[in-house]
């Protein structure tokens, strides 16, 4: 950018500030927060180290790969296989199957980047997603418009996707046949070799589900006859999908499967963190490698300091504890890394990831809702609770409910009437505001139409659990004693 | 850097008690480091989401669109509507042939224009906005979109939503940033920002000349600040906890608050007495409501609806609710005409009964249970004190009151009218049906199994 824009901005900025809003001590603290952070980044990082930082940060946000870790033998397995299918033509399918986040992914893209760098011409890759390409239409014409790309097939109108379903099956079997099987070409020049294709078919098991499998059928009928040589790799999170296939496909899978576990031990979880932070100098590129080579040594300091990083318990027990123990899910783990890395300004310290943390995990449960409630809604929603249990049935009503906060709201009035206290918080709210909270409570999903006569619903919450969730103070006592007794 | 920290710490000023959230996105839309490619946003309506996603974006000048789910009613406009809006963004930085872009129906069509277009960027960044209220949504729209930024490499998806849930992305990792709600002192430190005068017509000089607008304005903040505390406490806490029905509250209620004081009664210090002489205002809980029936403000009771129907359908609508809601096995006790003593007795042991152990389910409180037509002309014949008149044509009346939604027709919809096996449900409220039987001298209450109170 040149300089004048940028001065400008500031200085708009500036003015901004200062014809701009009231001082108030929120601005003022949020002013102090931001200065203070200014000041510590007064002393600019180098060019260095913005550069090992945004090769880490984008290694964090998964746009770079990062290094596979413990899956050697996985590695193996699948680098054969392609490098069989392109380096002698023999065609193969597998399946890849591991929980979300566990490398399928990655491990697929190390092995292709392998086999590029030593025969980068003699294959196409195509990828299908069961996500995206939804019928077997699409995912035909995705393959067609994918390996079109690749052969710089003319799109005309003669033969390209425009045509009906049917039409491009055809074609791509014909693309992907044998010469010899194909009428009117027998005259094909004997020593040809063909190009292999790789099809990677991310969510595998949805593919299973379109109509008749025609596309896992034709395809895995090519892999499996003397055709050109292709290898179909499909990736899933589920362990039964050859369950999910029909008795003609399922007989044309070679069933060869690559399992791939989630980290092991503690040890090697760690591992899986360290590989993400830390940059090997094979992972560079050549004009960065020029420009961290100018000041040498900044590579080593920093990977000596993520690896001190990993070993320190406070930082184990903040970021990697929990996650271990629960999900032992890695892009969890490197999200949460994330944000206290972006704001580094010297090498990565304990004291950075420790102290002021913003874990960006999505909440575990809608229980996380009920501190944020009105008082009315609770006092709804406990309502609905108990009736649950009281009537010990599931379906509910509003009026029901309803009819339910009013007693019990008419007898904390008497009470506390009774104990010569003001009546707070007890105040019997009308039936037309009660409609409105219990609208509110329905469309955050804590109460669940089941549909039927009468509007009947499921409370999503169990009365027990509405105290804890709350939180301290948020109920008040007459509220928790509702919870309490029935 | 120096330029980004002044951008966050403006809008730090325009949205208050939002530093944490405005800090992330400023690092996540941070011009010098690559984003993830995909984010989502979560909070409950009124916490700031939109707005500031809006505000970050435009000051970090990173090419973007913003996709609003609630301007989409079907799932293919949202295509199309991303790719529009993408394409608007794309042609102000670079040339675009527009002719390739012609038809986007589907998640992979629009996976596919957007590669293509996509191909010369930098970075993009796309939000959706409400997304997870988009109506006729395919089952995997959600994490289709979440793996366009892994598809393509320089795009980045935003989501923007109210309430995360764990399964909807089916990925692992994705960063979510929380929007809290405001709390109470939240809520109120921002409405204190902006503080409505009392004396709307200008401050009248000649009465009082020491009275300047400088001590207007002061006036005008001290008593909105309380005001706002009053308002919290006695209406918004209860029923209207989000900033933005916070704020509708106390803009209902502000020019009759300070009514009083405009008119002289009360001194602008005064609160005490002015909250006691203002007190039923903050008791009225009409404001939470939003209603374009505008009410009356003097009349506190609301008038019951009635209708002005024929006789015989007055009769017909009321057996109906009293077939619907009273059990058949307690017909007998209610509708035999020949032993009313004997009526009496049993139905005083019905109600009674034995004490069970467990709470029945007020059947009044249920929805209204369908009937067969023979039952509720039997339960019309026994509650007429007269017998029905030939000329009284009952099932005329019954189609138009059918017709006027009185009664609706349960079951298949489309089933055959005159199929004796066809059921009808009454469809009107209790206070209605009371009103409507005390018209013709009917006291429902006494043909009740249940007692309505």
């Amino acid at each position: 950018m040149p300089a004048t824009p940028r001065s400008a901005k500031r200085r708009r900025v500036e003015d901004d500030i200062a014809n701009g809003q009231l001082p108030t001590e929120s601005n003022r603290s949020a002013k102090r927060l931001i200065t203070t952070s200014l000041k510590s980044t007064s002393k600019e990082p180098s060019v260095e180290f913005n550069l090992l930082k945004s090769i880490v940060l984008s290694k964090l946000s998964s746009r770079r790969p990062i290094p596979l870790t413990n899956l050697s033998s996985e590695h193996a397995k699948v680098h054969t296989l392609i490098s069989a299918t392109v380096q002698s033509g023999e065609s193969n399918s597998m399946l890849l199957i591991g929980a979300r986040g566990s490398g399928k992914t990655t491990l697929i893209n190390a092995a292709l980047l392998d086999l590029s760098r030593s025969s980068k011409d003699h294959f196409h890759t195509v990828r299908l997603n069961g996500f995206v390409q939804t019928d077997d239409k699409l995912a035909l014409r995705e393959i067609w418009r994918q390996l079109g790309r690749e052969m710089e097939i003319e799109d005309d109108a003669e033969n390209g996707p425009g045509k009906s379903y049917a039409d491009t099956l055809t074609m791509l079997l014909a693309l992907l046949s044998h010469p010899d099987e194909l009428p009117g070409q027998a005259d094909a020049p004997e020593n040809q070799v063909a190009k292999s294709v790789i099809f990677i078919m991310d969510e595998f098991d949805l593919f299973a589900t379109h109509p008749r499998q025609t596309l896992l059928y034709n395809l895995l009928d090519i892999a499996q006859s003397r055709k050109a040589p292709i290898a179909v790799l499909g990736l899933t999170t589920r362990i039964d999908v050859t369950e999910a296939l029909e008795k003609r496909v399922k007989s044309r899978f070679s069933h060869r499967y690559v399992h791939l576990p989630l980290p092991k031990g503690l040890g090697q979880f760690v591992e899986v963190g360290k590989a993400a932070m830390t940059i090997k100098s094979d992972e560079l590129t050549f004009e960065e490698n020029a420009v961290l080579s100018k000041k040498g040594g900044i590579l080593e300091k920093w990977n000596k300091a993520v690896g001190q990083l990993f070993t320190d318990v406070a930082f184990q027990r903040k970021y990697i504890s929990s996650i271990y123990h629960t999900t032992k899910s890695i892009p969890t783990l490197v999200s949460d890394l994330l944000i206290p890395t972006s704001s580094l300004t010297t090498l990565p310290e304990v004291k950075h990831y420790v102290q002021n943390i913003v874990l960006l995990t999505p909440p575990d449960s809608n229980l996380s809702l009920l501190p944020s409630l009105s008082s009315l809604a609770l006092s709804l929603l406990i309502s609905a609770a108990r009736l649950t249990i009281i009537h010990s049935t599931e379906s509910l009503n509003f009026n029901l409910a309803y009819g339910e906060y009013v007693s019990l709201a008419s007898k904390a009035r008497i009470n506390s009437a009774a104990a010569g206290q003001l009546a707070s918080g007890a105040r019997l709210w009308g039936k037309e505001i009660a409609r409105k909270e219990w609208e509110a409570l329905r469309s955050l999903g804590l109460i669940i139409q089941t549909g039927g006569v009468g509007e009947m619903c499921r409370v999503d919450v169990a009365l027990e659990e509405i105290p804890g969730a709350a939180g301290e103070g948020v109920l008040g006592k007459v509220r928790e004693k509702w919870c309490k007794q029935i | 850097m120096l330029p980004d920290e002044l951008l966050l710490e403006t809008l730090v000023g325009q949205f208050p008690c939002r530093e944490s959230q405005i800090q992330i996105l400023g690092t996540f839309f941070n011009p010098s480091f690559p984003t993830p490619p995909c984010v989502v946003l979560h909070g409950l309506e009124a916490t700031g989401k939109s707005s500031i996603t809006k505000s970050i974006l435009k000051s970090s000048e990173i090419p973007h669109a913003i996709v609003d789910s609630r301007e989409c009613i079907t799932g293919r406009q949202l295509m199309e509507r991303a790719l529009a809006s993408c394409l608007d963004a794309i042609s102000d930085i670079e040339d675009v042939d527009l002719s390739a872009f012609w038809r986007c129906e589907n998640l992979s069509a629009l996976q596919v224009h957007l590669e293509l277009l996509l191909q010369n960027q930098k970075r993009f960044i796309l939000v959706f906005d409400g997304i997870d209220k988009q109506r006729e949504a395919s089952p995997t729209l959600l994490p289709a979109l979440a793996r366009f930024g892994e598809i393509i490499p320089c795009l980045s998806i935003v989501f923007i939503i109210s309430v995360p849930s764990p399964r909807s992305f089916h990925t692992a990792g994705i960063p979510h940033v929380h929007f809290p709600p405001y709390t109470r002192d939240e809520c109120i430190r921002i409405l204190s920002l902006s503080p409505p005068q009392i004396f709307e017509d200008g401050i009248d000089n000649e009465v009082n000349p020491d009275y300047d607008e400088e001590k207007a304005a002061e006036d005008d903040a001290f008593v909105w600040s309380r005001f706002c505390n009053i308002v919290w406490e006695s209406l918004a806490s209860n029923a209207a906890c989000n900033l933005a029905s916070f704020r509708a509250v106390c803009d209902k209620l502000w020019r009759p608050f300070v009514a009083p004081i405009v008119k002289g009664d009360f001194g602008t210090r005064n609160l005490p007495r002015l909250v006691v002489h203002t007190k039923p205002l903050f008791q009225n809980e009409d404001v939470l409501m939003n209603s374009i029936v505008r009410r009356d403000p003097t009349k506190t009771t609301k008038p019951i609806i009635t209708h002005e129907l024929p006789f015989h359908s007055k009769w017909v609508l009321c057996a109906a609710y009293l077939a619907s809601y009273n059990p058949p096995r307690h017909d007998q006790i209610f509708f035999m005409k020949a032993s009313e003593k004997k009526r009496k007795k049993k139905g005083g042991d019905g109600a009674r009964g034995k004490a069970s152990k467990h709470r029945k389910i007020p059947r009044s409180l249920l929805a209204p249970s369908p009937i067969p037509l023979d039952r509720l002309l039997a339960v019309l014949h026994s509650i007429l004190p007269h017998s029905l008149p030939q000329n009284a044509d009952i099932l005329t009346q019954l189609a138009t009151l059918s017709s006027l939604r009185l009664l609706q027709r349960a079951g298949v919809a489309g089933s055959d009218v005159l199929d004796p096996a066809c059921k009808w449900r009454v469809n009107c409220g209790w206070d209605y049906v009371v009103a409507l039987g005390r018209s013709i001298g009917l006291e429902m209450r006494d043909y009740l199994a249940s007692g309505q109170d």
